[in-house]
């Protein structure tokens, strides 16, 4: 018995064509016959018999394609029996089927493992790929790069547009890289994960008018605190900073000829550019949404005979110190004259009530609507405070600054007690590094 | 087929090949390569030409004797020591002066240099650089003319030293292979002047007769006394016509000897003495002519005088005319790198 | 459009050439009579006869050397290197002539001559003949590189590099010659050189590719997207030089990722190319290196094993996408 297999005829050839049979299943054969005309790459060529005897187990057909080594037939010699043919093992993708045009995009890919018949055995073998002439990532190193913060260049370039600062984010890519999932997701850190030292500022958002739709969370959470406190559900932030630099600041300030300032106009400017990082704070609620202000308007408690007005500074984080100062002035004669407008004391989007002056430390405001919140303002006073002696941290000693308690109230439906803990902590930025107010 | 013979020519007058007033063409020819060559030399000393300057002088009987016999669309290729064939076919002594001075009125713009000469248009495909590299494409452009049908043929001179590269072995081959079938009308020739650079003939050639080698391709070959423009021209004048004729290559052997070092760089010669030199220039192809002249049509030395002079001045003019034209723009750098590309013909 | 293979479309394009230029003729090593070690100029001794049909002895140098000759000369001849292995033999009629008269003949000659052959590995012919040469001549200026990944394309940039003015690289996939494809009948059908195209559209990684490559990143981005759910954006070079890396650019940002694949070795590859070209012209889009898929840094072993270990496959293709991605796994 012999096998009659495709034959190799190059270098290149996986497979052959069977073109045509010259004899048929039971065919008595002699040695030297041609049997069948095979075609390869390169040639047409005929098999010819090796051996006398009959043709049996014919495997594959005239137009079908057949690997290399594959049996087309066996020459039986006499007495020999033929055995059930084997499965004859086709080239893959190689016989066009009756639905060939149906099948075009994956015959292509066939036609290409057929002719790189080398991938469907890489990808068993998951050949490792060791990339040697990679450059080694010192993990340690990207931990601690002297500030130098690795960054993706699509990261650092969405960094500058949204004002976030590398600094704060954590990158996820390897050695430490910040990558633009990163700054994506990034979030201004919570005061618990915060360190104390050198506090910087969550970024500034571009301001913009627009409306929140609320949503079934928020709607419930304001209908729940409002039948518990009335209308608006109050809720209340105290914070005490240390204001002997700001006060220092004002003094310098007020040397200046023709500047006078007080207290009061650093913080309105304080308060306002605080704001600008937290547009949220600086809403107003609505039935159907919250009103995100696009700009910062601060209205000033200001104390009348006929009672209280909230006269308002317009845009109060554009304007400087002294600009803030000279507007509030002639603000506050205008309503101890009653010259006050409707423009002068409608439309603020956030209010200061300060009491320093008449001595309170702390106390409460109620909100002036439709505002989200107000801030109480203390008066400062000279403090013993615990600090860590300059150049030795584990030594304390005890030193007099200037101490300001400031209480925030904020309408529960719209500033919730993080947001306002934000807000407050941006305030102590600029308040304790009052430099700040004056770039 | 018929067996590869060598002739040798000898040097004998042939009244039919040339008259006697083409004689004194050749004669000029000769002298206003020679010196235009000195020139070459003078104003690379002064730093006028840069880059490599590989100079003819001693050789010009072979230039001019197988140049002189060519026809109008005939072409040729060279080596680097190319600045006779460029000259001889018709090429204005000014724009090849002013090519190796670098500038933009040169025959190549500038942009190919002593090494590169062209001429298209007076059928001058180049001067090639790399040692033997050009023979295969005159082996290329010869079939390509006899497969637009016409009798043009190639001319293709190379030296002695280019033998022994392969692409010589592959040119021949294919030379004598395609002239079997008419396809290869081309003539080489071997300007043999006994030195690949440095190394003469019996120290780089295991067969120090190089036409021998040359014949193992199939090829006719015959060797000619370089130095002796009437031989030259005699032998050029025959071949020429065979080839033509039959499209098949042959290839002459010219025996010559180089007066100036290798390059113009090439002052010290320690790979040939002073009196080798001396005893050669005995044997100038200018004055072989010159006497002969003097025999055959009464050239005096007056004659020549004013040819000297005529030369000299030409020579001057090319100088001048390279010293005050503009150097290459800087654009030129970026263009012929590859054609202005339009979009692809639909027919050509 | 008819169904074609790459080597018919790559016959088709000569002969369609050859019947509508009498100019255009070809030469090669056992093209003739023996009707070319892979079959692509079957047929063509018997149709254009011995003078447009050369068989040449086996003088790679004499082939293109000669060729350059012709093409200076007015013709337009195609040599048909039996393999690119093969041409580094003629790498001085190439590269010292071919790629340089047109410069240092001031512009008086033209070199239309295309020099076309297979390269690439993965039939176990081991490290002399199972090299890629794109980057090698796509360094020199004055040739122009080819590497077609489509048997249309092969037919298209064919025609564009017989009817050009200058010396063209054709490099042959000898992997994709059974490959079949779609393939315009027109005989006016060409397909300019350095026009990239985009072979897959997608929004994740940007996988630029060229030749046989190119259809092993289609074959990953199909497998990417069913398995992964990342989308990737093929691009195919289909000439390395010119090279039109324009689609790459705006690709990448789009996607802000990058994976070049080529077979040939890494160092001072076209991947090294390319990449460093959207390093200059996209810096700011980029959210990862660059990554490179390329054969291993070794001569071509003989074994089966080594071999595979040797060439790129998907899986890599793959495994660069996800590090772009910052996806582990």
């Amino acid at each position: 018995m012999a096998d009659i297999i495709m034959p190799k005829m190059g270098d290149a050839m996986t497979e052959g064509k069977v073109v045509r049979w010259y004899k048929k299943s039971g065919d008595v054969v002699k040695k030297g016959e041609p049997l069948l005309e095979i075609e390869t790459d390169k040639v047409n060529l005929d098999l010819e018999a090796e051996q006398d005897g009959t043709l049996g187990n014919m495997a594959a057909e005239a137009g079908q394609m057949v690997e290399v080594g594959g049996v087309l037939a066996t020459i039986l010699g006499a007495g020999e029996k033929a055995a059930p043919a084997p499965p004859v093992n086709e080239a893959e993708g190689a016989s066009p089927p009756k639905d060939a045009p149906a099948r075009r995009a994956i015959d292509k890919k066939d036609s290409i493992k057929k002719t790189t018949g080398e991938y469907a055995e890489a990808i068993d073998m998951k050949a490792p790929r060791i990339d040697r002439t990679a450059p080694a990532v010192n993990a340690a190193a990207a931990q601690d790069d002297g500030g130098w913060r690795r960054s993706s260049p699509l990261a650092r370039k969405m960094a500058r547009e949204m004002g976030v600062s590398l600094e704060q984010v954590r990158g996820s890519g390897p050695g430490g890289r910040i990558v633009a999932s990163d700054i994506k997701s990034f979030q201004p850190p919570t005061p618990a994960t915060q360190k104390a030292k050198a506090p910087s500022l969550p970024p500034i958002v571009t301001l913009e008018t627009k409306q929140i739709p609320l949503s079934a969370m928020r709607r419930t959470i304001a209908k729940r605190l409002a039948e518990s406190t009335g209308p608006i559900p109050h809720f209340y932030l105290t914070a005490d900073y240390d204001v002997t630099n700001l006060l220092s600041l004002r003094e310098q300030l007020n040397e200046i000829e023709g500047i006078k300032t007080s207290v009061n106009d650093f913080i309105v400017r304080a308060a306002a550019l605080a704001l600008r990082h937290h547009p949220n704070v600086n809403a107003s609620w609505g039935d159907e949404a919250i009103t995100q202000h696009g700009e910062i308007h601060i209205g000033i408690a200001v104390s009348t005979p006929e009672g209280l007005i909230t006269p308002v500074v317009r845009n109060a984080d554009q304007k400087s110190v002294a600009e803030i100062s000279s507007e509030v002035r002639s603000l506050a004669d205008k309503a101890k004259n009653r010259k006050l407008t409707p423009n002068d004391y409608q439309g603020s989007t956030f209010t200061i009530s300060n009491l320093g002056a008449w001595g309170i430390e702390q106390f409460t405001a109620i909100i002036n609507p439709p505002n989200a919140a107000i801030l109480a303002i203390g008066a400062a006073s000279a403090q013993p405070v615990v600090v860590a002696r300059e150049g030795a941290n584990d030594i304390r000693q005890i030193v007099v600054r200037d101490r300001m308690k400031v209480t925030m109230s904020c309408d529960h439906r719209v500033v919730d007690g993080a947001l306002g803990a934000d807000y407050l902590r941006t305030l102590r930025s600029y308040l304790e590094q009052p430099v700040r107010l004056v770039l | 087929m018929a067996k590869a013979k060598e002739q040798t020519t000898s040097a004998t007058i042939d009244p039919a090949a040339a008259s006697a007033p083409e004689w004194m063409d050749i004669l000029r020819q000769m002298i206003l390569i020679r010196r235009f060559e000195e020139a070459t030399e003078k104003e690379f000393r002064k730093g006028k030409i840069g880059g490599y300057l590989h100079v003819y002088s001693g050789q010009e009987a072979v230039a001019s004797g197988i140049i002189t016999a060519m026809r109008e669309g005939d072409i040729l290729f060279t080596g680097y020591r190319d600045h006779a064939h460029a000259l001889a076919l018709g090429a204005e002594p000014r724009r090849v002066m002013a090519e190796l001075f670098g500038k933009s009125t040169g025959l190549s713009k500038g942009k190919g240099g002593s090494m590169h000469l062209f001429d298209v248009e007076h059928g001058f495909y180049g001067g090639y650089g790399i040692v033997g590299g050009h023979l295969t494409l005159a082996a290329g452009a010869a079939y390509a003319l006899r497969y637009k049908q016409t009798e043009r043929i190639a001319v293709c001179y190379f030296g002695d030293g280019a033998m022994n590269i392969g692409s010589f072995h592959e040119a021949m081959n294919m030379a004598g292979l395609w002239g079997k079938a008419g396809m290869c009308p081309i003539l080489f020739i071997i300007e043999n002047n006994g030195y690949a650079m440095g190394t003469s003939v019996e120290r780089h050639s295991a067969l120090t007769d190089l036409s021998q080698r040359v014949r193992a391709y199939n090829m006719p070959t015959e060797k000619v006394d370089g130095q002796d423009v009437f031989a030259v021209r005699g032998a050029a004048d025959r071949v020429i016509q065979q080839i033509r004729g039959t499209g098949k290559p042959y290839c002459i052997e010219a025996v010559t000897y180089r007066f100036s070092g290798h390059g113009a760089a090439d002052v010290v010669q320690p790979y040939r003495s002073k009196d080798e030199v001396e005893e050669h220039r005995h044997r100038d192809p200018i004055g072989i002519l010159r006497n002969r002249l003097g025999e055959i049509c009464n050239l005096t030395d007056d004659d020549v005088k004013k040819i000297e002079e005529w030369a000299s001045a030409e020579v001057a003019a090319a100088v001048q005319f390279a010293e005050e034209s503009p150097v290459p723009e800087a654009e030129e750098l970026w263009r012929d790198v590859v054609a202005e590309d339009g979009p692809v013909p639909e027919s050509s | 459009m008819t169904e074609k293979s790459y080597r018919d479309a790559i016959r088709d394009a000569m002969m369609e050439e050859m019947d509508r230029d009498p100019n255009v003729l070809i030469l090669g090593e056992d093209i003739g009579v023996y009707e070319g070690t892979f079959r692509i100029t079957a047929g063509m001794l018997k149709k254009y006869g011995p003078k447009r049909v050369i068989d040449t002895p086996i003088a790679e140098a004499g082939m293109a050397g000669t060729a350059v000759g012709m093409a200076m000369l007015g013709l337009r001849p195609i040599v048909e290197m039996m393999t690119m292995n093969f041409a580094i033999v003629a790498a001085d009629q190439i590269l010292n002539h071919a790629a340089k008269v047109r410069y240092f003949s001031g512009g008086q000659v033209d070199v239309p001559v295309v020099i076309r052959g297979p390269q690439g590995a993965g039939v176990q012919l081991s490290a002399q003949h199972s090299q890629t040469f794109e980057s090698f001549y796509a360094h020199f200026p004055g040739l122009k590189v080819v590497a077609p990944a489509t048997p249309a394309d092969a037919k298209g940039l064919l025609k564009t590099a017989i009817r050009g003015r200058d010396p063209v690289i054709f490099l042959e996939s000898a992997a994709l010659y059974g490959m079949k494809g779609e393939v315009p009948d027109d005989a006016g059908f060409t397909v300019p050189f350095g026009v990239s195209r985009v072979a897959r559209e997608g929004s994740d990684v940007t996988i630029v590719s060229y030749s046989r490559m190119l259809q092993m990143s289609l074959i990953a981005a199909e497998k990417l997207s069913q398995e992964e759910g990342i989308e990737c954006e093929v691009i195919d070079l289909r000439t390395l030089r010119p090279l039109d890396l324009e689609p790459a650019y705006a690709s990448v940002t789009k996607t802000h990722r990058c994976v070049v694949v080529q077979e040939q070795w890494k160092p001072f590859g076209a991947a090294a190319e390319i990449a460093a070209g959207i390093t200059e012209a996209v810096f700011d889009e980029l959210d990862a290196p660059v990554a490179r898929v390329t054969g291993e840094d070794v001569p071509m072993p003989y074994a089966r094993n080594l071999e595979v270990l040797a060439t790129p496959h998907e899986e890599h293709v793959i495994a660069a996408v996800k590090k772009v991605m910052y996806v582990n796994g």
